[in-house]
């Protein structure tokens, strides 16, 4: 399974993808130099290596996404779901709830998740 | 390129010695730090700045207060000195300051091996020694480009701040232009602290004195004190930096600052030249400092400072040449000089009281030792140096002499001890006179002795390539005189006459005087010595005064008022070939002031006088007239056929 974990910056760089695309890579490089200072070379490094993860792809010069943000963050969580509370969820509430109490619009969020959830 | 591989040997010698200084210092500074632990952390940095100074530079400030055992603790002198010959083999000294320390080392250096080796070794060392400075350097350069790589992808933020994924602890990276570097997964709040942090290093100069730092180590690598010097010095900056950070936080947020501390708190590196990572140093103990922080009160402050300025000056100053110097003097004189020096020391405190004027002994020479500074050169025999006594001691004893031979010898050889284990005092007063003095056990009673017999053995005259030997025999009985009688003492004299002459013989060289005390019965004692004896050769250049000459000075000059034996045992006598008017003139013109230089342009022609060191009285003769200069205290003019002249020039 490829790695998909982004670090905080290079998840910067793929949002500016996601909120972009499809741009120029020419384009990519100039957003990255005003949002984050990097070199064109940079962002082509960067580029690659999340081409490399299955992420985005680089076709003639025109970069989009094969995976949406969404998708993407919904995997990430499942994956740490997975590894920490062994795919678990009510275990993850529990520790997430154990930290703070849930405020009132939590818990109706919720509910309504689980129904939907239950639905399905 | 030969002269320079030759000539690193030497300054890695240098930079040994400089180690060794800086390890005492490194050794106060933290003693202090133990000591100064309610003081600021600055403090710290101020005590390891010193370090600093002693490593960098190479001159030494002496002082009364250096505390420093040993400016050089292998002089290099000792081994590099020009001038000892490169056959000559040396043993590298060692002057740690520490008597113990030295006589554990030195067996190490035991064989000597010629000087030239000796170079070679040292600069193979030193390419050693720069090849671990080349090393350390790579060691940075390595890190460096490591380090830089890791920040490629950092994100600008604001100022110099940027955001990294991929790092594990915040850092400053860069020299000219150092930027903060920190791990995009810390918090927010977070963050902030270590901002706060990392800029308190910035105002700091840290990023400037960490890697100077480093650079040192890396040519004094090694020290395994200078290591740890560095290690401190890296915690002291961190906590030094932490106080500076903290130091308008309030409680709430000093317990923050360690939040985050705990937060970046990275494996432990302990050293690294480049980054100044926020958690690199042990974080347990900078929590501690960060909670239980209070503004240091004043007064310590002024304590630390003091205290600095104390270790300063004990620990950079390096301690009074003198005392070193007499340990570096390579031992280069020749055994003989301890000899003599013991046969006066023998001599020493005794006082020879004389009542016949005839004698004229004088309690002379009780410092052979200082004639020996200046060897005098050779000697050039003249042919009237004939000996002048027979050279055979009277026959009766001769024949008998054999079998008597062994209860009688005192030898008093060169190491400076009798065949019997004894030892017999010798001291030398006019030549040709000796005095024998020792234990009554020697059973040397002048009253036994018939004759004796002077032999005066040069090995070799260098000048002329031949053995030489000069042989006085005195049969008068009356002129073997007893000296001291608890002393059991034989004095063995001849009035020197007119043809008497003199040698000029090294002082402890290799002549040396066979003394053949016979008795009645044909036995005799002889005395074989080390000679002490200053005998004067009397040739065109030397002009020296002969013995016969400078018993008649004496005999004219000994005024019981005025002078004592010694003092004149101690005078140079000089003769010249001048008219009595010419004389007197030039002797106006002296002064007590003067020195054998200016006699010489005074009184005859270069080569004429010799310049005397350690003989501080002169007296320069006619033959009619005498001059007596007295360095410091007088100097007037005698005559010989009228003792009661007297004639004051200065």
């Amino acid at each position: 399974m490829i790695d998909k974990t982004l670090g905080v910056v290079e998840s910067k760089f793929a949002d500016i993808i996601w909120t972009n695309e499809p741009l120029s890579s020419t384009e990519l490089s100039k957003l990255a130099y005003t949002a984050l200072g990097w070199k064109k070379t940079t962002s082509f490094t960067v580029l690659k290596r999340l081409c490399d993860k299955g992420l985005f792809v680089n076709e003639k010069g025109m970069v989009s996404s094969l995976v949406s943000k969404k998708d993407f963050y919904s995997m990430q969580t499942e994956k740490f779901v997975e590894e920490t509370f062994q795919g678990s969820l009510p275990a993850f509430l529990a520790a997430f709830t154990g930290r703070k109490k849930l405020s009132k619009e939590e818990v109706e969020e919720l509910k309504r998740f689980v129904k939907e959830y239950e639905g399905e | 390129m030969y002269n320079a591989f030759i000539n690193s040997g030497e300054v890695f010698l240098n930079v040994f010695n400089i180690s060794v200084m800086a390890s005492w210092l490194v050794l106060a500074v933290v003693i202090a730090r133990l000591c100064l632990k309610k003081a600021p952390k600055w403090i710290n940095c101020v005590l390891w700045a010193l370090v600093g100074i002693r490593l960098i530079f190479p001159f030494n400030f002496e002082s009364v207060f250096s505390l420093i055992p040993s400016s050089e603790t292998i002089p290099v002198s000792g081994v590099y000195s020009e001038t000892v010959g490169s056959a000559q083999n040396i043993v590298p000294q060692v002057d740690s300051g520490f008597y113990t320390v030295d006589s554990a080392i030195e067996p190490i250096f035991d064989t000597p091996m010629p000087q030239p080796v000796l170079h070679n070794n040292l600069s193979v060392i030193a390419c050693i020694w720069i090849s671990g400075i080349i090393v350390m350097m790579l060691y940075v350069l390595v890190s460096y480009l490591k380090v830089k790589k890791s920040v490629a992808e950092a994100m600008h933020t604001k100022e110099n701040i940027y955001f990294v994924d991929g790092i594990s602890t915040p850092f400053i990276l860069g020299v000219i232009k150092p930027k903060i570097y920190i791990p995009s997964s810390l918090s927010e709040e977070d963050v902030l602290y270590v901002i706060e942090h990392e800029k308190a290093h910035l105002k700091r100069l840290d990023y400037l004195w960490k890697p100077f730092a480093f650079l040192l180590l890396s040519f004094y690598w090694f020290n395994p004190v200078i290591w740890v010097a560095y290690i401190f010095l890296c915690k002291d900056i961190e906590l030094a930096c932490d106080e500076k950070a903290i130091k308008e936080m309030d409680s709430e947020c000093r317990k923050e600052y360690s939040n985050a501390l705990i937060n970046c708190s990275s494996q432990r590196r302990l050293i690294s030249a480049c980054p100044l990572a926020f958690g690199e140093t042990s974080v347990k103990s900078r929590i501690k400092s960060v909670l239980n922080y209070k503004k240091p009160a004043f007064w310590i402050i002024i304590i630390a400072v003091i205290a600095c300025v104390a270790i300063a000056v004990a620990f950079l100053t390096s301690p009074l040449k003198e005392k070193n110097s007499d340990k570096n003097t390579p031992d280069t004189t020749q055994g003989t000089k301890e000899e003599s020096t013991t046969s006066s020391t023998v001599a020493d405190g005794v006082t020879v009281p004389h009542e016949d004027n005839s004698e004229e002994l004088t309690d002379s020479a009780t410092k052979p030792v200082e004639d020996t500074t200046k060897p005098q050169g050779s000697i050039k025999p003249q042919g009237s140096t004939k000996p002048q006594g027979t050279t055979n001691p009277p026959v009766t004893t001769q024949s008998q002499s054999q079998n008597s031979e062994e209860d009688y010898v005192y030898d008093y050889n060169r190491n400076g001890v009798i065949e019997r284990g004894e030892r017999v005092g010798f001291q030398q007063s006019l030549p040709e006179s000796v005095l024998l003095y020792g234990k009554p056990e020697y059973e040397l009673n002048c009253d036994d002795v018939v004759s004796a017999e002077i032999i005066t053995n040069y090995l070799y005259d260098e000048l002329e390539g031949i053995r030489k030997e000069y042989t006085k025999t005195v049969t008068d009985k009356n002129k073997i005189k007893a000296f001291e009688e608890n002393f059991n003492a034989i004095l063995a004299t001849s009035e020197p006459d007119e043809n008497d002459t003199w040698w000029l013989g090294d002082y402890g060289g290799d002549e040396y005087i066979i003394i053949y005390l016979y008795k009645a019965d044909g036995s005799y004692i002889k005395v074989t010595t080390q000679s002490p004896w200053r005998i004067r050769l009397e040739d065109n250049d030397r002009r020296m005064v002969s013995p016969y000459d400078r018993k008649v000075l004496l005999d004219s000059l000994y005024d019981k008022d005025e002078f004592n034996m010694k003092w004149w045992s101690q005078a140079t006598f000089y003769k010249v070939d001048m008219k009595d008017d010419e004389f007197i003139e030039k002797a106006k013109t002296v002064t007590k002031e003067y020195d054998w230089l200016e006699f010489k342009s005074v009184f005859g022609k270069a080569g004429d006088f010799e310049v005397d060191e350690g003989f501080d009285r002169s007296i320069i003769t006619n033959g009619e007239y005498i001059l007596i200069v007295d360095e410091g205290y007088q100097a007037y003019l005698r005559r010989v056929s009228d003792p009661d002249y007297r004639l004051q020039i200065d």
